[in-house]
């Protein structure tokens, strides 16, 4: 009985010390529920990321600094590769008028692998014109990679991928 | 040693538990099991794309190959911005194998995408993410080949059942120089 109790006792000691694996912190299997529940919590997420963007706010709660992780990278719509540090100071540098920016529609999950999802969306590019109206001057697929950091989605990077004008 | 048997289970019991994805990732950027990783998967991208020593000469073939590798959950955005499931793909793909056949009747290698510098970006346990700059080419009508096109591409891949395995790829155009 002593026995039980000690190999009880290193048993749950062991399943205490190692971390849940990654598929069991997600299931592969989702209801149309939870797909919507998940849609809806990294569509939140995403607004944050667009939020952060374009306030420029860099360190902080829910900042670019924060809500990325640490290998954070886009593709630009124009090939061009950046890493967390170029992207954020691009987007210091920017000019961002109100009503000016980046708005992600129709978020889709496609797919999760483990901790991380993968999700696409379609995203206006809004500007200003030369009369000073605001005015879309890209559309994009966007494929977006969110990982889930210590009970924490944050962002993992993009690929942004410009819709051709009709 | 009345405890050993004890101490067995314990280890056991460590053993049977499954690794977490945190321990799966044991490299940081630029060392040897990243490099190393970055080989795996380079190889992995030419096996999708049939190029290299994965070239079938036949397109179906080819189509047949990459539907095998990729993963239930795969997609693509094209260039265009469009959205393709696996599903999609493998039945726009071979809708239209008879027409690269005719179009490449022997199967010369490097008709299609090319991809070239394939550099790894990120790993979070089974997953990683990649880019590339991937040349498209055809045959024009002296035979030759000419490059149509050029592409930045986000590649991800998923460790399955101990292979990595192609996830998804969002092709962005390079405007032409």
């Amino acid at each position: 009985m002593k026995y039980i109790v000690i190999v009880g006792i290193l048993m749950l000691l062991a399943m205490a010390v190692a971390p849940a694996p990654a598929a069991a912190q997600l299931k592969t299997s989702m209801s149309a529920a939870e797909v919507a529940a998940l849609e809806k919590e990294l569509y939140e997420v995403e607004l944050k990321w667009m939020k952060a963007e374009f306030d420029k706010k860099v360190t902080g709660p829910d900042s670019m600094g924060e809500m990325w992780m640490d290998d954070f990278f886009d593709i630009l719509p124009d090939g061009q590769v950046v890493n967390k540090q170029q992207m954020m100071d691009m987007m210091v540098k920017g000019e961002h008028k109100p009503g000016t920016g980046a708005f992600p529609v129709n978020l889709k999950l496609r797919a999760i692998h483990g901790n991380v999802a993968l999700a696409t969306d379609h995203t206006t590019i809004k500007g200003v014109d030369a009369n000073g109206n605001i005015v879309p001057v890209r559309e994009m697929s966007v494929l977006r990679m969110f990982v889930k950091d210590k009970g924490k989605w944050r962002v993992a990077g993009a690929g942004l991928v410009g819709i051709p004008p009709k | 040693m009345r405890y050993l048997w004890v101490l067995v289970l314990f280890l056991l019991s460590g053993i049977l538990l499954p690794a977490p994805a945190s321990a799966q990732q044991t490299m940081t950027k630029g060392d040897k099991n990243w490099m190393e990783l970055e080989k795996v998967l380079d190889d992995a991208n030419q096996q999708w794309l049939c190029v290299g020593k994965y070239h079938k000469p036949k397109r179906q073939d080819c189509v047949n190959f990459r539907a095998s590798l990729w993963v239930d959950q795969f997609f693509e955005i094209y260039p265009s911005g469009q959205i393709a499931t696996k599903a999609d793909m493998v039945a726009s793909q071979t809708a239209g194998a008879p027409a690269a056949d005719k179009l490449n009747p022997t199967g010369i290698p490097g008709v299609g995408p090319n991809p070239q510098d394939f550099k790894l970006m990120a790993v979070y346990g089974d997953l990683a993410m990649g880019v590339d700059r991937t040349i498209f080419k055809t045959i024009d009508a002296s035979g030759n080949l000419v490059v149509t096109s050029e592409a930045r591409v986000l590649r991800i891949f998923a460790k399955e059942n101990g292979t990595w395995r192609p996830a998804s790829a969002a092709l962005v155009g390079i405007p032409k120089q």
